[in-house]
């Protein structure tokens, strides 16, 4: 193999994490469009945070997750929500959260929210086998008091195979939470 | 229109059924009609065993819409007993002089179609256009002559079951008149954009890139799940050395491996250890 060959190597994987943020653009919008008019979403194009622009912390210059966050106008302290992360300690492959959380003080509401539910709070659960397969979690938190509690439920990224699956798997279960 | 969309400005208009129609088909006018409009409306199909298409239908008549050298878009024509189809198309002037074409578009976004049995849409907008044309607010409509009775049904899901309910009631109206209701889903639209994309002059593609992007925020393009790695891919990432990270801390990346690195990485080169 050329150098030429195995640094295209590198330019492909690059390629390859731009396609996949592509696809999970419109994989945001199509779940944008099934919840609409009910649920709006409440941070515009802004899909994620804490992006590196500086050199010194690298590992973060990659994304690695994205959230969208969503409200209906008629009951103000429960919103629904939806991450994709696309690494993390222990994660052996992308998956996809959606769940819905009831706020006590929605004041202190925070992009990650859904985030940290699933990937912090686990802990707390009793049971062992705390899996990304569809099946819903309740969580609560007494250490974290502006929520009051949460639902959720997780499967890999790549089982969304088309607008069906989506439909069946994501936006039927969330929308009943 | 779209921009607003696009930028988030649309305070959820983007949502209404009758914005969708007027943004999209307010574009396609100004696009060559065989390069976007008649492609898109041709794929509209019948839910029978050979999903026949429009094209098909058509072309079993002789019908040909290339063939037209003018369309006219009439928007929401009002006809006061049978109310009022999101879009009338009127094809003329065809290159062999076969008659006018008129096709009757209903489009549809979050709502189900409207009314059933005797208030049945679709049935009243076949009954508007076979017998009370002439009463038809805009003139283009009302005094139409020529090849009339299609209609399409653009929804964003599959809707054969209220389809089924209007032929039904066509059918008991008029025995004998089958399969007129074709239905067109709105992620065709840019399914045919990429179809003819190579064919465009430089104004149509900035149009039908405002479009996509625009389909796109609507989430009006089918989803086909997330591209897995290709073989390459794969193969690079399955390499012995893989290239961006050390593997268990043995350092035995993808550059480690060049041979012709001339600065050795044995020793630190940028920064002292801290208990140096």
């Amino acid at each position: 193999m050329s150098d030429i060959q195995k640094g295209n190597q590198i330019t492909l994987v690059f390629k390859y994490i731009q396609q996949v943020c592509e696809e999970c653009k419109q994989l945001i919008f199509k779940i944008d469009s099934l919840l609409a008019p009910e649920l709006s979403n409440l941070y515009g194009n802004r899909i994620t945070s804490e992006v590196s622009a500086n050199l010194q912390t690298a590992k973060r210059w990659i994304i690695q997750a994205i959230f969208r966050t969503y409200e209906n106008e008629k009951d103000g302290l429960v919103n629904k929500g939806i991450t994709i992360t696309f690494w993390d300690k222990d994660l052996e492959q992308p998956i996809i959260t959606a769940g819905k959380i009831v706020y006590n003080d929605i004041s202190k509401r925070n992009h990650w929210d859904l985030w940290n539910v699933w990937f912090s709070w686990n802990n707390n659960l009793k049971t062992d086998d705390y899996k990304a397969d569809g099946t819903i979690y309740s969580f609560q938190f007494d250490e974290c008091p502006y929520i009051k509690e949460a639902k959720a439920f997780s499967l890999p990224l790549i089982n969304i195979k088309d607008d069906k699956v989506l439909m069946e798997s994501i936006i039927k279960p969330l929308i009943e939470l | 229109m779209i921009q607003a969309v696009l930028k988030g400005k649309s305070l959820g208009y983007e949502w209404k059924e009758d914005i969708l129609t007027s943004t999209v088909f307010g574009i396609l006018k100004y696009i060559r009609p065989d390069m976007l409009l008649i492609p898109f409306i041709e794929s509209a199909f019948l839910y029978n065993e050979q999903k026949t298409s429009l094209w098909e239908a058509l072309f079993l008549e002789g019908i040909d819409m290339r063939c037209y050298r003018e369309v006219e878009y009439v928007f929401w024509a009002w006809n006061q007993k049978y109310g009022e189809p999101d879009l009338v198309q009127i094809f003329r002037n065809h290159i062999h002089g076969i008659d006018d074409l008129l096709l009757i578009i209903e489009a549809k976004f979050k709502s189900d179609k409207s009314g059933t049995d005797e208030k049945d849409q679709l049935a009243r907008y076949f009954e508007a256009i076979n017998d009370d044309i002439g009463n038809f607010s805009d003139s283009s409509v009302s005094n139409f002559k020529g090849i009339k009775g299609y209609i399409i049904y653009l929804t964003e899901a599959k809707s054969n079951l209220e389809m089924e309910g209007s032929n039904k009631i066509i059918q008991k109206k008029y025995p004998g008149i089958g399969g007129k209701i074709f239905q067109l889903r709105w992620h065709q639209l840019t399914e045919t954009i990429e179809k003819m994309y190579p064919f465009y002059t430089v104004y149509e593609k900035a149009m039908a890139d405002d479009l996509i992007m625009y389909m796109d925020k609507l989430g009006l393009r089918h989803f086909f799940g997330i591209s897995l790695p290709d073989n390459s891919l794969i193969s690079t990432l399955s390499l012995k050395h893989p290239i961006f990270y050390n593997y268990k801390n043995k350092k035995q990346t993808y550059f480690d491996e060049l041979e012709d690195v001339e600065i050795s990485l044995k020793k630190s080169i940028f920064y002292k250890e801290e208990n140096l």
